[in-house]
């Protein structure tokens, strides 16, 4: 489905991705990597939307600079706003849906029937600046899924949305991929893409890291070192619990009533919280991770990539 | 081709329709309402005017002052319109949508050629009708349809024109489209269409159109000003081929922007 063979971009002396080989069979992906780490550049350059500076791509064995009928094959969600404030979602979605070569009618009724699958038929005649944040995100999958595409690229679909609208969107997405057509969703957190189960890229500094399967992704966060903060009526013996019970590497009494544990097992760590509640009595008010899993990931990737860590995980 | 014209007349009616803001609106409306406001307010002047300025000068005059101020109105519109084609999609960030598409890029260009255009010209129409009737029911001139046909006519060819050339330098020059629109302008139909006898003057547009208005109108100029006139520019050809040269420069210009646009890397803030 998508070749590229050491591809890299620069934008003038900034480079966007670096030496990244891919080949992608038809399936489901999760481009993972940092704000910033160059998802968004290498999604433009499948697309077409970019030429690569050095290297090649292919989509669909074909090169997509320049072949713009290629893109009717694919549906593009980005991570942008709508900023059609006047025009309502039928209106938006039916110029989409127009602009792939349909005709007024075709692309209406397409517009339509997308907007009641993404349910957002009820405020379709809406103005757009009347939408919430999720039914703007709604609107943007609409767009994308109008057409019935090969190919769906999602950049941060789960900006903004209320837990709610996060279950609805991972639900699609699994609708989407149980239909055997390809996927590729790009984010900065793990856990929301790790419900739709794909394979993984993580893509961190505009390198690709690593790639694999959850298992494999999860092996080498095994190892990762893993930030978690309690808020307890009784810090001390919670603390001294943890101690005896996990494998905490250390901890920070960071006010009164909060500590800071660093664990290398977090997994472990999650086992035997709810059993010292249980045995012990002790309230935990808060449980909040200090440092996003998927950061920690990548630096450790990098250190990896340094040759500054053993290569375990991978 | 009739897949990148229904295209973009898509696009041109989404742009109509999502951009007709009260503020829009409202510049448009002072846009057109402009020339026969100045021009109410001459024929005023002269009316009440102590030294007494006889009907014929005014007459002699209005033609000229009312091609030169809706001259300028309709290049402020399609400068408005016309230049941010590509810049208001990037910095709206709606760029990635439409670029995501089959022949998006060029339906944009096309299509916001055509909103730019219908918007400026409807804006020349309001303008030429109003100042036709003030001319003809203050001045009574006689010849109020032809003014109005022949007026009609050379704005039609004077959008289209600048139209395109706006459009295409909005794809070339996407920070300073604006800057380097006015600067053609004054580069061009200013400066290079008034050097005197020489070719150079053939190659702005305000020549061209300055010759047709001489062919549909007649001598519309101070009377006492044809020698020198024709000391600058020369003999003209028929008005056939000032139309051809115009829809010659406006395909030209059309076609050249569909390729950069088609293809041209644009770099979306985002991805900066």
């Amino acid at each position: 489905m998508i070749e590229l063979k050491n591809t890299t971009k620069l934008y003038k002396d900034v480079i966007g991705v670096n030496d990244i080989c891919l080949n992608l069979q038809a399936g489901t992906y999760g481009l993972l990597g940092p704000n910033g780490s160059g998802k968004t550049t290498l999604i433009n350059l499948i697309l077409g939307q970019l030429k690569p500076t050095i290297g090649s791509v292919t989509l669909f064995g074909v090169n997509p600079w320049k072949k713009s009928k290629l893109l009717r094959r694919i549906g593009l969600c980005p991570s942008v706003e709508i900023n059609y404030p006047r025009a309502t979602g039928l209106e938006w979605v039916t110029y989409m849906v127009q602009l792939h070569g349909f005709r007024f009618m075709q692309a209406q009724k397409k517009a339509k029937e997308s907007l009641d699958f993404v349910g957002l038929s009820h405020a379709m005649n809406r103005p757009m600046r009347n939408y919430s944040l999720g039914m703007r995100q709604r609107a943007k999958i609409g767009q994308a899924i109008a057409h019935n595409p090969d190919l769906l690229i999602l950049d941060e679909p789960f900006n903004g949305l209320d837990p709610i609208g996060r279950h609805e969107m991972s639900a699609f997405l699994k609708t989407w991929a149980s239909q055997g057509k390809g996927l590729i969703l790009a984010s900065h957190i793990l856990h929301e893409v790790e419900a739709i189960n794909p394979s993984f890229l993580l893509i961190s500094g505009g390198r690709l890291l690593a790639s694999g399967s959850p298992a494999e992704v999860r092996n080498i966060l095994a190892d990762t070192p893993y930030e978690l903060t309690m808020r307890t009526s009784n810090p001390k013996q919670l603390a001294t619990l943890l101690i005896e019970h996990c494998d905490i590497e250390s901890l920070k009494f960071t006010s009164k009533t909060e500590i800071l544990f660093s664990t290398r097992s977090a997994s472990q760590l999650f086992k035997v919280i709810p059993e010292i509640i249980q045995q012990h009595k002790i309230t935990i008010t808060e449980i909040r991770s200090t440092d996003d899993s998927l950061n920690t990931l990548f630096s450790m990737l990098m250190k990896l990539h340094r040759g500054e860590l053993m290569q375990r995980g991978l | 081709m009739g897949s990148i014209l229904q295209n973009a007349i898509a696009t041109c009616l989404f742009e109509i329709r999502s951009s007709f803001t009260i503020q829009r609106t409202s510049v448009s409306l002072v846009l057109a309402l402009f020339p026969p406001t100045m021009l109410g307010l001459l024929i005023l002047g002269a009316r009440f005017s102590r030294s007494g300025i006889s009907s014929s000068i005014l007459q002699d005059f209005t033609p000229l002052l009312t091609i030169v101020l809706i001259g300028l109105v309709s290049l402020l519109s399609l400068i408005l319109w016309a230049t941010p084609n590509v810049s208001a999609e990037l910095e709206g960030k709606s760029w990635v949508f439409i670029a995501s598409r089959p022949g998006g890029r060029i339906s944009i260009f096309f299509g916001k050629f055509l909103a730019s255009f219908s918007v400026s010209y409807a804006i020349c129409i309001l303008s030429i009708s109003l100042c036709t009737f003030l001319i003809d029911s203050q001045l009574h001139t006689g010849d109020a349809g032809r003014f109005w046909l022949s007026l009609s006519g050379i704005f039609f060819l004077a959008c289209l024109t600048y139209g395109g050339i706006f459009s295409l330098l909005g794809v070339l020059f996407i920070k300073r489209a604006m800057t380097f629109s006015v600067g053609f302008v004054i580069v061009s139909d200013i400066i290079m269409a008034s050097v005197p006898g020489v070719l150079m003057n053939k190659f702005s547009i305000r020549y061209h159109l300055q010759e047709i208005s001489l062919t549909w109108l007649g001598w519309f100029l101070p009377s006492s000003s044809e020698e020198g006139y024709r000391v600058i520019f020369g003999d003209g050809y028929p008005a056939t081929i000032h139309i051809c040269i115009l829809i010659g420069i406006t395909l030209f210009t059309l076609c050249l922007g569909a390729w950069a646009i088609a293809n041209r890397e644009y770099i979306t803030t985002y991805e900066a």
